[in-house]
């Protein structure tokens, strides 16, 4: 749990005093390449804080995590927790209907793959990410965001290459 | 923007501090350990004591009214279905009774399920009977697979295969006088090596090992 501490402190220190947009997002992922040939498509959830750098951009920190089964209605499961750094620039911040963004984000992914009472050893491998965004307003200080993201699991010998649609909520606060 | 390279920084000394915890899982998810869906392929045993044994996949074919590949082991056929969550094996199991072979249980019987994962278990089984010469003849018939993990095969050349573990018991019973059941316990070690499929294979009473293995089209 050393991550999530340090996550925390890191987050605590970057909130003082500032804009900060907090989101929670969804999404299904597809898996890119062999190694998905026995999985279903995922879902995906996230939470994240970011500093309202200018209204076009911003970073911050947070986490997603996601789960595939099998393809076969099987008993396979693979989880992915994901500690991330992760930065947006938005073209039209004051589009109520049209804001289109671009967003990255890296950091560590945590891999588990369990099947029939077994699970192989979790894997830590450092990840990346860039996508896509249409954001929107959703009235009473909400906004949406829809786009599509494509991030790579560097693991050892074979990446983990996932297609996502993704789906999302925010909200500006200022602390 | 220095904020930024605080928290950079520490996932950086993050993944050089978890570096120990990476394993190719998405190499092992994405190989197939049972690849038997290349027409042509070839595996070559040595078998411990002289001799050598050939499996080949001959062709396509339908078995059970279901499409599925022929493989040539020796001097026998087996029937496979390969997908990519499962593989399953066409189970023909017989006896011989006052010198007729009598058919006890055929069916497509689930192998092994996709992904492989250490602690993996499945187990299957039947109970059956056939009548013949107006004898009934009751067969019971179980197997247990586990995984025990992710090693070097036994002759050290193949990385990262599944250890399976197969415990085989078959009951046969020729409900007539004189006969006792008659039961048959078979344990296999097997490894299975990514793109390559079994390398090596332990009974009681045999060892194989492969000598060269060729990849079909």
């Amino acid at each position: 749990m050393k991550w999530v501490m340090i996550l925390a402190c890191s987050a605590a220190a970057v909130c003082s005093a500032i804009d900060i947009d907090f989101a929670a997002e969804t999404g299904l992922l597809y898996p890119s390449g062999q190694w998905g040939k026995s999985l279903n498509t995922g879902v995906d959830a996230g939470l994240f804080a970011s500093w309202i750098v200018n209204p076009s951009f911003k970073a911050g920190l947070g986490f997603s995590l996601s789960v595939f089964g099998s393809s076969d209605q099987g008993a396979a499961s693979l989880t992915f927790l994901k500690p991330q750094l992760k930065a947006g620039y938005y073209l039209r911040p004051w589009g109520k209907v049209f804001n289109p963004g671009v967003v990255c984000a890296f950091g560590l992914s945590r891999s588990s793959l369990s099947n029939s009472g077994g699970t192989d050893p979790a894997t830590w491998d450092p990840f990346w990410k860039i996508g896509l965004r249409w954001n929107f307003s959703l009235g009473g200080g909400f906004r949406g965001e829809v786009g599509g993201d494509y991030s790579s699991i560097m693991a050892k010998t074979e990446n983990g290459d996932v297609f996502t649609l993704r789906f999302g909520i925010s909200r500006e606060v200022e602390l | 923007m220095r904020w930024l390279a605080v928290p950079a920084i520490l996932i950086l000394i993050l993944t050089a501090v978890t570096g120990c915890g990476r394993n190719p899982l998405f190499f092992r998810m994405g190989a197939g350990y049972y690849p038997i869906n290349y027409i042509g392929s070839q595996w070559e045993y040595s078998i411990d004591g002289g001799g050598t044994l050939i499996v080949s996949v001959i062709d396509q074919t339908e078995k059970g009214e279901r499409a599925c590949y022929r493989i040539l082991s020796g001097a026998d056929y087996t029937y496979w279905i390969a997908n990519d969550g499962y593989l399953e094996f066409y189970e023909d199991h017989r006896v011989m009774f006052n010198g007729y072979e009598v058919p006890l249980y055929q069916a497509w019987v689930t192998w092994l399920d996709w992904p492989l994962t250490t602690g993996y278990s499945r187990t299957d089984s039947a109970s059956t009977f056939a009548v013949n010469q107006g004898v009934t003849i009751s067969h019971d018939w179980k197997r247990t697979s586990i995984v025990f993990g992710i090693e070097t095969s036994p002759d050290g050349k193949w990385e990262q295969c599944y250890h399976l573990r197969q415990n085989e018991t078959t009951i046969n019973w020729i409900r007539a006088a004189g006969f006792e059941p008659e039961t048959t316990i078979v344990q296999r070690d097997i490894w299975l090596a990514p793109d390559v499929g079994l390398v090596a294979r332990v009974t009681a009473d045999s060892s194989l090992t492969l000598v060269e293995y060729q990849q079909g089209n």
